[in-house]
């Protein structure tokens, strides 16, 4: 039973704790970002598996750990808005060339985070030459260019 | 300027500011709500801190308790429990079973007699050195969950109640 529990409780905090972490901060994983990563991976490890390192256990608790995500897939392809709740939705923060401050400094990014997606995306290096730059559900950023 | 800078935009992507302007609020107050909660574990409402280790003592000063108010499972801690009393003496020390259904004693030191029951309270023999003094070392695992009620008292002497509480 405390498998199911163990699991459970940390599918919902890691979560949370996601949810506040922001889309943005977690993808263009930096190699620091990847590290601690791993030692978030490290600490969660503990608190599921508990004292019990049998095989048994480990299964279950992947068992169950699935079982949610699939469960949560699946609820999100039918109510759209639980979807947006749990995904959000993408933002535009660039538009026609114009940077919109406000909404940047909301999602914490930069005007330089947009002019690297920019060049490495689309070539781009002006911002005038930006129709769109949009944040993306997952927090990558797409440019889409001007005259495009 | 600003209401339509945050006004949601139908093109290119179809937007629900108030949805996302509600997630970057939960997002701040998140944040705050994680130093906070940084700042409680520094003060040690998690165990192993100011606010958790204590040092309780009876009235009349004979017995005294230093032990982690706050433990988690899974986790051991130690409990030093000194009395006073007359030299050389043999003195029995109570431990509540309320305690020891939720701890369990890894390592008791020094033991100078077999141990006993009585009831479900464990009793432990103390041997008084010669200024009357007797201290018992014990290191303690957490494997229960909430409040323990626990309590020490020495034979015939004063109750001391060992409130811990044990986060999951």
């Amino acid at each position: 039973m405390d498998a199911v529990l163990r699991a459970a409780a940390m599918y919902f905090v890691l979560m949370v704790l996601f949810k506040i972490a922001g889309r943005r901060s977690l993808s263009d994983l930096t190699t620091f970002d990847f590290v601690l990563l791993l030692i978030i991976g490290e600490a969660t490890q503990q608190a599921l598996l508990g004292d019990d390192f049998s095989v048994t256990n480990s299964v279950l608790i992947i068992a169950t750990l699935i079982a949610i995500d699939v469960g949560f897939s699946q609820a999100k392809q039918r109510s759209t808005r639980l979807a947006k709740f749990l995904d959000g939705g993408p933002t535009v923060v660039v538009e026609n060339g114009k940077p919109l401050i406000r909404r940047m400094k909301e999602a914490r990014v930069t005007e330089a985070d947009i002019m690297e997606a920019a060049r490495s995306g689309q070539g781009v290096i002006d911002m005038r030459d930006i129709r769109y730059a949009i944040i993306e559900r997952n927090g990558s950023i797409s440019v889409i260019k001007a005259g495009s | 300027m600003s209401d339509e800078e945050f006004a949601s935009r139908t093109h290119p992507v179809s937007e629900d500011m108030s949805r996302q302007r509600r997630m970057w609020r939960f997002e701040r107050i998140g944040w705050v709500a994680l130093l906070i909660l940084v700042a409680l574990t520094l003060a040690g409402l998690f165990s192993k801190g100011p606010l958790s280790s204590v040092n309780v003592k009876t009235s009349d000063g004979k017995l005294s308790v230093a032990y982690e108010r706050f433990s988690r499972n899974g986790a051991t801690d130690d409990l030093v429990i000194t009395t006073f009393g007359k030299a050389d003496e043999m003195r029995f020390l109570l431990l509540g079973h309320e305690l020891l259904q939720g701890v369990s004693i890894e390592s008791l030191n020094p033991q100078p007699a077999p141990l006993r029951s009585d009831g479900a309270d464990l009793v432990i023999p103390m041997k008084a050195d010669g200024n009357g003094v007797a201290t018992l070392y014990l290191t303690v695992r957490s494997n229960g969950v909430g409040l323990l009620r626990g309590r020490v008292q020495m034979m015939g002497g004063e109750e001391l109640p060992i409130p811990k509480f044990i986060y999951p």
